[in-house]
């Protein structure tokens, strides 16, 4: 027997009376961390409020700092969205390489400690 | 889309291949840089296949990506691990280096900026006094760092000459008995310089730096001077007398006087007039630098300070100019973009204590006040003029250098402003140049750790960073900002000390 | 939907926090950094963080209440994934602090013998009756310039 379609949830939820635009997404498909950076990184144009459950899905509920219709709110979620799929790439970034980050600076501090790189002597007065 | 910038099409990135480093949509073309300080300009095209694993393994700029760290597989670990070490020396400094002394609250000029973290010159009580002032020369001397740098500050240090003087021949003797180098920095207006004073402060090898906004009419009206005569007239005629003297030196050419201009809202119609004055005073460098809304600025925003895009509009259109007058053979350098440059291009920390990370507060820098007490920096010292304390971290009549480094709010500030702690900062393509600042933020964001979407502070690096590496971009920029770099790293290595002093850089 | 409900009167905007998402340390921080715009009231059911908010201002319009709560609620979201960036560069962080904190004390170089030596040194009684000398200079000068000129008044300088 032929499975049901997955049923697509609605990418989000507009409320222009209220200036607000709302998520529901899965941690499992976007990850904790993407869902919080791009969250964080709309502050500046909104305000964030979340809830839910960090193992399964959150909701991000995005409240214009100016009154905003639909169109503008539209756009808003679109910005959104672009965070958060270019934070999935800086936050798979960080952490594919966090050995390595953690192993270069493990080193730089030995060297620092024992050998050919000292710390500059010369104050420049800073400003 | 948010400061950081976001990709135009994040399905197509293979992140296997990709080492660790953050990335910026530069318009037209992507900077992508490595905690290590490396850095790569690619156009969109490059980025684009780059990041979709679509360079073929002999591109040449596959080799280049890999030469610098940006290759997962190919990372040279002991070569970027030397790089971030030596771009990172300022973690390693053995105590502060820059002790700025707060010989005098009290000041002649009223300007915009600044007034009320001063006090009328009849206040005597504000002065250091020479107990206070031995107290603090012994305190400097606790700290481990072998090389120090005194800096003297007001108000008007000239206001206090004595208190001057005794200091620097003092920490001479300690110096000597102790086997330090010692640097010593006079910040003054010169309006009470007198040819006996720069006699003195040649014969101790005090360097010498003053405030000059610009022409007379916007210096005037940034800094009036409550004596008699003009203020603008009293600073060219000292620099000019002073650089007259050092030329007539042979072999002395490090005590020529340097300038530092603080922009208001009015600076704004000067940008050409202002670069003109200093080329024509012989100044080498101009820094260009912006207010900042804390302390008593915060007080006066409305009448002289301006948005954040204001001020990289005027910083870019003067630092536009100064590299035409460069191209028409005329020497003369922008500070800051000197200062950014040092750390993306040769990748060298040019002991600049705001673009650290952790901060030059306590671990690079101190600020004594006239009554002894010891702050993180010079901003913090402010604040306790406004009457909030919360940076005070001892006093040079109880504290040991032990008990300054012990200190929870010196632990606050060295935690907070480490960028690998800072959400926005962690993934920024100029988190390996940068640094915040805790007192900034407690300031305006009344958190020591701030909120980078929303921050002043970080808008305005950003901006800056933003506009030289555009212009880094540029060909003939290059060669221009090359030969500034080439200009510093002489005088750095013929015994230069730079004063770019803290108090006047705060206000 | 609504976020917040206002009562401009009172001067309060109240809102809930999803304690699911929301950590109390969050929370605490979040109201200590507003303390000198509002007075935070923070009470918790099972599920939620209820917060109340009230101006520190008088007569605060009802949209700039709305604004604190808003500000509130991104204050919250900083801390919340300061948290979580800490967290996952934590071992990097704390190496960078050591070492610089490490340093800054002398790098373990002992701090009591070198004070000592400098001690030593400057105990010298030639060292001690220059800066005796030092002192008797300056305390003479300063005499002089306290009894000149009010300093509102000192001559400036040329030209």
């Amino acid at each position: 027997m032929a499975k049901a379609p997955a049923r697509k949830s609605k990418p989000y939820s507009v409320f222009p009376s209220n200036s607000i635009i709302s998520f529901s997404l899965r941690v499992s498909e976007h990850g904790l961390e993407p869902i919080l950076g791009a969250a964080y990184l709309m502050m500046d144009r909104a305000y964030v409020s979340i809830s839910g459950s960090r193992a399964r899905t959150l909701e991000v509920v995005l409240k214009s700092k100016s009154p905003a219709a639909s169109v503008e709110l539209d756009a808003l979620g679109r910005s959104f969205r672009a965070e958060l799929e270019t934070q999935k790439v800086r936050w798979g970034l960080a952490k594919n390489n966090l050995t390595i980050r953690r192993y270069i600076v493990e080193q730089a501090v030995l060297l620092g400690a024992g050998s050919g790189v000292p710390a500059p002597e010369s104050p420049e007065a800073g400003a | 889309m948010s400061r950081l910038t976001t990709l135009a099409e994040p399905a197509a990135v293979e992140l296997k291949g990709l080492g660790a480093f953050n990335f910026r949509d530069m318009g037209g073309w992507h900077l992508l840089t490595n905690d290590w300080g490396r850095y790569m300009m690619l156009d969109d095209g490059e980025f684009a296949r780059f990041m979709s694993g679509r360079l073929a393994e002999r591109d040449p700029l596959r080799e280049e990506l890999a030469a610098n760290g940006f290759v997962r597989e190919r990372t040279d670990f002991a070569s970027m691990a030397r790089s971030y070490a030596e771009k990172t020396a300022f973690q390693r400094l053995l105590g502060p280096s820059l002790h700025m002394m707060v010989v005098t609250l009290r000041c002649n000029q009223q300007c915009q900026y600044c007034h009320s973290s001063v006090v009328d010159p009849s206040r005597t009580d504000a002065d250091m006094d020479l107990a206070t002032a031995k107290r603090t020369v012994d305190f400097i001397f606790e700290t481990p760092n072998p090389a120090i740098c005194i800096e003297f500050q007001g108000g008007e240090p000239l206001l206090n000459w004595p208190v001057v003087k005794f200091v620097t021949l003092y920490a001479r003797k300690k110096a000597e008995a102790s086997g330090r180098k010692l640097y010593l920095t006079l910040v003054s207006n010169f309006t009470l310089m007198t040819e006996e004073r720069v006699d003195f402060l040649f014969a101790h090898d005090v360097s010498i730096c003053t405030s000059l906004d610009g022409p007379a009419e916007l210096h005037n009206k940034n800094r009036p001077f409550l004596g008699s005569g003009a203020a603008q007239e009293k600073v060219v005629h000292w620099i000019e007398r002073m650089q007259a003297r050092c030329d007539a030196i042979v072999g002395r050419p490090f005590s020529r006087p340097s300038a530092l201009m603080t922009t208001t809202r009015f600076s704004f119609d000067y940008s050409k007039e202002i670069v003109d004055l200093y080329v024509k005073l012989g100044m080498e460098q101009i820094f260009v630098r912006g207010l900042s809304p804390i302390g008593y600025a915060k007080r006066v925003w409305g009448d002289v300070g301006y948005t954040t895009a204001e001020f990289l509009d005027f910083y870019s259109r003067t630092l536009d100019y100064i590299l035409e007058l460069n191209r028409k053979g005329v020497p003369i350098m922008e500070r800051m973009a000197l200062i950014l440059l040092t750390k993306i291009v040769r990748g060298v920390d040019p002991g600049f204590m705001d673009l650290r990370s952790p901060t030059g507060a306590v671990l690079g820098c101190l600020a004594y006040n006239y009554d002894g007490g010891i702050f993180v920096s010079d901003e913090g010292r402010m604040l306790d003029h406004m009457g909030d304390d919360s940076f005070k971290v001892g006093d040079v009549a109880s504290s040991d250098w032990d008990a300054v480094l012990g200190h929870p709010t010196t632990r606050a500030c060295v935690v907070s402003s480490v960028l690998e702690n800072q959400p926005m900062c962690a993934q920024c393509a100029f988190k390996p140049y940068c640094g915040v600042e805790p007192v900034y933020h407690y300031e305006t964001q009344k958190s020591i750790f701030g909120s980078m979407p929303t921050s002043g502070w970080c808008r305005a690096r950003m901006g800056m960073f933003d506009a030289v590496f555009q212009r880094l971009r540029d060909k003939e920029c290059r060669k221009i900002f090359d030969r500034w770099l080439e200009w510093d790293r002489r005088w750095q290595e013929n015994g230069g000390s730079s004063a770019e002093p803290e108090a006047e850089a705060a206000r | 939907m609504t976020l917040f409900k206002v009562d401009a009167r009172a001067g309060t905007v109240s809102f809930k926090a999803s304690r699911a998402f929301y950590s109390r340390q969050s929370a605490a921080i979040a109201a200590h950094v507003f303390e000198s715009k509002a007075r935070v009231s923070l009470a918790e059911t099972p599920r939620s963080f209820e917060l109340e908010l009230k101006a520190r201002r008088k007569g605060t319009p009802a949209a700039e209440l709305e604004a604190l709560a808003g500000e509130f609620l991104n204050e919250l979201l900083n801390q919340e994934y300061r948290l979580v960036v800490g967290g996952a560069n934590k071992r990097i962080a704390d190496l960078i602090v050591t070492q610089a904190l490490f340093c800054a004390g002398g790098a373990g170089a002992d701090g009591a013998a070198r004070a000592a030596g400098i001690r030593a040194r400057e105990s010298a009684p030639e060292f001690r009756a220059e800066v005796d000398r030092l002192m008797a200079e300056a305390r003479a000068e300063l005499a002089l310039t306290r009894t000149r000129t009010p300093p509102a008044k000192e001559a400036a300088s040329r030209p």
